[in-house]
């Protein structure tokens, strides 16, 4: 509609009237392209395998989304790629030679159970991968085992040799080849040197910010370090815990899930370093090989308490009619 | 550093003065959602300084024909005015027999007085409230002189224990009788609440006083020609015009070289917290001090999407607030909870919502939240 004095129709909007130019869609964008280098090793040391697994849970994902929307009668927005993006972290947690209905089953309940149910995109209060992750551990574990899926593959799986055999066991892996993904464990979560590369370009785009992830590393490495003081020969050193498993893609990609973490600098710096501190504390003690992932929905759940950290607000606590 | 918030005041240029340009196209005064009543009708002759909307209530500035000439149309929201003749309106008539009438006098010229507390602390606050609206500069290095008169005028009706300039790094300007304090430039460090915090030391402390420098300016021009002042220093791109109030934004952005199409914005104001206007033929009010315009694109900056948690916002307060929970109370109509998270200490610089990933509405969200609550009974205080 054009007024008949020919001057242009302005937008009115209510101040600001300008924006940073970072969109949710930009976001999912760049953590997927941060996510690519993990996928291609992944897939170069499954032979494939992999492959498989990561499209298979990125179109689960994908699918659930649009039908949950569709259901919720609410507008399809896969085109903001975040289901994408969840459904391929929920495949990187993954082993590659799992069979495809259980992948179906883990992407669809990550979906439907740790996004969908709370309102969709921002709901959550548990990070999505890994609930349907969850799921999959206590409903199936000997399928969700790495050990067991695994006796095809040349590679081992780490951990559970700390678990079960002892930190010398560890010798047998120089940290180049963990750094390179020579271990068993999630298709791209065992990735360590391909995610550190992810993780360090988000945080040079500033698309995560550093409080999470350093504060996790450094809860991981202060522990393991404090075990290790204790007893070298009963523990393994910090940077075994910190290159094996999935404990910088837990760092890095699913502790600063943004819809399960806290906001502000000293709750994410207490939520990061309570899970990392949980990581070793699961791993030394608990069943879990690897800790991360029950360490990170631990953390999550504790979230709201964490966010309670406030400063005093701007002029202390005052009535809104004494203002003005 | 982000231009956006680089506050430093740019170069001087020359002036531009609109009415020597030319002004053939009539004043559209706006008195907009002010609800000042007009003083005038359709046809009537009014003469330069004529007040011809005043405020029934007594509380808001009255408004002023910046022109001699004829009343075009007068609505709801605007009167039009076409230039004619040379008539000039009675001078004001002072009684600075004691505060009140003082601040009245000023208040019937034109000038917003409701901040102003006896007894308070004065702060003069020369740093510009956004990037780019420096025009003041222009006042405070040429007309030094008038800003002194009209703080001494105010000194003599406010009685303050203190007087303080805030002025931007690296400036340095000067008013007798004014401790000068130096502000790092940086949006949002010249909004009213930084500059009292900066030079007060305190955070949101009562009685003082904040006043900028193109208000002083027009008290001072008010008090020394008691006519209340109907041209004002209005910077558009790197322009700054001298207009009477009421030049159409039209004019204005023409004359700064701006080509305005379909879909841009003209904000009075800056970009964080000005007020977009809805047409071109919008009349500057007195108190504007910038335009600014900002091209169109086809993608809005709010959207009404859900908040993603990420916290952007929150890190970004400069008031320590949690704009992300303040607006999804906002949102489903809760305004009553945005109290718990404190709504009050929010200054309204906007910086959350140009941060927001979800480029959620956040600051319009707030301003709901408050003007709901303003218009509740209020229940008890809460500062000790
Ligand atoms: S507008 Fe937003 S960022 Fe600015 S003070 Fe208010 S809540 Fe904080
Ligand atoms: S910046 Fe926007 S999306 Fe992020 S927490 Fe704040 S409101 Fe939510």
């Amino acid at each position: 509609m054009k007024p008949i004095s020919g001057s242009p129709v302005l937008t009115v909007s209510s101040a600001p009237h300008i924006h940073c130019g970072r969109t949710i869609k930009g976001t999912s964008l760049e953590m997927l392209l941060a996510l690519l280098p993990a996928a291609a090793f992944a897939i170069w040391h499954s032979n494939i395998l992999a492959f498989r697994v990561l499209a298979l849970s990125c179109v689960v994902a994908v699918i659930t989304e649009a039908i949950c929307l569709h259901l919720m009668k609410r507008e399809i927005e896969s085109d903001n790629y975040t289901a994408l993006l969840c459904g391929l972290m929920f495949g990187f947690l993954m082993s590659p030679c799992s069979p495809w209905w259980l992948i179906t089953a883990g992407s669809s309940f990550s979906i439907i159970l740790g996004k969908m149910v709370f309102g969709g995109l921002g709901g959550g209060p548990l990070c999505a991968p890994l609930v349907g992750w969850a799921i999959c551990k206590v409903s199936w574990p000997e399928l969700m085992d790495f050990d067991m899926t695994m006796l095809g593959s040349e590679l081992t799986y780490p951990l559970s040799q700390l678990k079960n055999f002892g930190p010398e066991t560890l010798s047998q892996y120089p940290l180049k080849s963990l750094l390179l993904g020579f271990q068993l464990g999630g298709s791209g979560a065992a990735q360590s040197g391909a995610i550190l590369l992810g993780g360090l370009y988000l945080l040079s785009r500033k698309i995560i910010r550093p409080d999470i992830p350093f504060a996790f590393i450094a809860g991981v490495a202060l522990t393991a370090a404090t075990f290790y003081a204790i007893s070298p020969l009963d523990y393994a050193s910090p940077i075994y815990h910190l290159l094996c498993g999935s404990t910088l893609f837990g760092a890095f990609f699913l502790a600063t899930d943004s819809s399960s973490s806290p906001v502000g600098h000293i709750p994410m710096i207490a939520y990061g370093f309570t899970a990392g501190i949980l990581v070793i504390i699961i791993r030394v003690y608990g069943v879990y090989p690897d800790g991360v992932p029950f360490a990170i929905l631990l953390a999550n759940l504790a979230s709201p308490l964490f966010e309670k950290i406030r400063p005093t607000p701007f002029g202390g606590i005052t009535n809104i009619h004494l203002q003005r | 550093m982000n231009p956006i918030f680089l506050l430093t005041p740019s170069d001087r240029g020359p002036v531009l003065k609109i009415r020597e340009q030319n002004l053939s196209s009539a004043l559209l005064i706006s008195l907009e959602i002010t609800e000042l009543t007009p003083l005038v009708g359709k046809e009537e002759l009014v003469a330069k300084g004529q007040k011809i909307a005043s405020d029934p209530q007594n509380k808001l500035p009255s408004v002023h024909s910046s022109v001699s000439g004829k009343v075009l149309d007068v609505k709801k929201d605007f009167i039009l005015i076409e230039e004619e003749g040379e008539r000039v309106a009675a001078p004001l008539t002072l009684d600075n027999s004691d505060s009140s009438s003082m601040l009245s006098y000023l208040r019937e010229a034109g000038i917003d007085v409701s901040g102003l507390k006896q007894g308070c602390t004065l702060i003069i606050n020369t740093v510009p409230a956004e990037a780019g609206i420096d025009g003041h500069r222009f006042l405070i290095e040429e007309f030094n002189q008038i800003m002194s008169e009209g703080l001494d005028f105010l000194k003599e009706a406010l009685s303050p224990k203190a007087s303080a300039i805030a002025v931007p790094q690296g400036m340095s300007w000067t008013l007798p009788g004014c401790t000068g304090h130096e502000i790092k430039p940086v949006y949002p460090n010249g909004l009213a609440p930084m500059v009292v915090k900066a030079v007060t030391g305190k955070e949101m402390p009562s009685g003082v006083s904040v006043i900028d420098a193109a208000t002083l300016y027009r008290i001072g021009r008010t008090v020394h020609g008691k006519q209340p002042v109907t041209e004002i220093m209005v910077k558009v791109g790197n322009t700054l015009f001298q207009a009477p109030v009421g030049t159409t934004v039209k004019l204005l952005t023409s004359k700064a070289g701006f080509k305005l199409s379909d879909g841009d914005r003209v904000v009075l104001g800056g970009p964080l917290s000005g007020r977009a206007v809805y047409s071109l033929n919008h009349g500057i009010p007195a108190d504007t001090q910038g335009v600014t315009v900002i091209a169109g694109s086809n993608t809005p900056v709010a959207k009404d999407s859900p908040c993603l948690g990420c916290g952007e916002c929150v890190i970004k307060c400069p008031a320590r607030l949690m704009p992300n929970m303040i607006s999804r109370h906002a949102e489903f109509g809760l305004f009553e909870n945005t109290q718990a998270y404190f709504i009050a200490s929010c200054f309204e610089c906007g910086l959350c919502a140009y941060w927001c990933t979800a480029q959620r509405p956040l600051l319009q969200y707030i301003r709901l939240a408050k003007k709901e609550l303003f218009s509740k009974p209020i229940l008890e205080d809460l500062r000790k």
